[in-house]
């Protein structure tokens, strides 16, 4: 049998055919055998499944049933919280951004503190003299914040000569 | 999953000590120093340019000169770890040596020659000064200051 033929055989059960189609399917079916036997077949299938769908009657109607969905939603109380934990819940979202900059503070003042620690041996230093004629010495002006070098030529070397190496007298030259 | 409330003030922390660290070659950039070669005299000069007032206090509070001038002024950029030369007269030359610590060597030279070296660690606001006896019993000073 042809496709073509078992298609026109199930609308044709469901009466949906032209009354020309209909007159073609009952010429077929009446010298097709096995054309009969498929549309008993589907007879049978569409009389079973129409006695045996079960039907599952609401209590209620359908808005009935919703609205009382929706008002049990809207009369829900929200949960009690105990107050011991409503406490902590309340103090912890205070205590969690100021621990937060507390470190951010903490981190930062660590970090100038590094950058700028005062090394406590910051005021020594070392002088050396380069020339043999020439001495220094040093001190530091805590008041003024101001470390000193003075250099003076040697006394005997002074005394001996008044030369033009004088290089106290020659800087300002 | 819920996220820790502790997370987002630590990612930022953690920026921030990140950031702080990175900034500590920044630090170690070049050192701009001020030197000023200083005449310190009792007598009153009109030719000669006054300190600013801040540097003559410092002056006047610690050495016994009345007056003191500027006669010459550099303000220098020494990179890390070099050398610079600054001319503060026509004998007089100095050397100024960027050291870890930061400390800075100062050598003095006076007509061609070494005279003396100081290394020191510098700090912002200290004045280093290196100074010595002039004719007519005036004073010179080399003044050597950080500016950045």
């Amino acid at each position: 049998m042809k496709a073509e033929l078992e298609l026109k055989l199930q609308a044709y059960l469901d009466g949906e055919l032209s009354a020309g189609d209909a007159r073609e399917v009952d010429a077929s079916l009446a010298h097709d055998p096995e054309a009969q036997q498929l549309l008993a077949e589907l007879r049978t299938t569409v009389g079973v499944l129409r006695d045996n769908e079960p039907l599952m009657p609401l209590p209620e109607s359908r808005d009935f049933y919703w609205s009382k969905i929706e008002r049990a939603i809207e009369s829900a109380q929200p949960e009690r919280v105990q107050p011991l934990l409503a406490f902590w819940y309340s103090l912890r979202r205070i205590l969690v951004p100021v621990a937060g900059v507390a470190l951010v503070l903490f981190l930062g003042i660590a970090s100038l503190k590094v950058n700028t620690v005062s090394d406590p041996l910051a005021h020594l230093a070392e002088v050396e003299s380069l020339s043999e004629h020439v001495s220094s010495f040093s001190f530091r002006s805590q008041s003024q914040n101001m470390f000193v070098v003075w250099l003076h030529e040697n006394a005997d070397e002074q005394a001996a000569t008044d030369s033009d190496d004088d290089f106290d007298d020659a800087v300002l030259q | 999953m819920s996220r820790s409330p502790f997370r987002r003030p630590f990612q930022f922390a953690v920026a921030l000590f990140l950031a702080m660290f990175l900034a500590f070659p920044v630090q170690a950039a070049n050192l701009k120093l001020d030197a000023k070669l200083v005449w310190g005299s009792d007598e009153p000069s009109k030719e000669h340019k006054p300190v600013d007032p801040a540097l003559a206090a410092t002056l006047t509070n610690t050495f016994k000169w009345k007056h003191y001038y500027v006669i010459t002024n550099v303000v220098t950029d020494i990179p890390s770890r070099e050398t610079r030369k600054v001319k503060i007269s026509e004998p007089c030359t100095i050397e100024i040596t960027e050291l870890e610590g930061p400390k800075i060597e100062v050598k003095v030279i006076g007509k061609g020659k070494p005279v003396s070296k100081t290394v020191k660690q510098i700090q912002k606001g200290e004045v280093i000064t290196i100074g010595g006896d002039a004719e007519n019993k005036c004073a010179w000073f080399i003044v050597i200051t950080q500016l950045e």
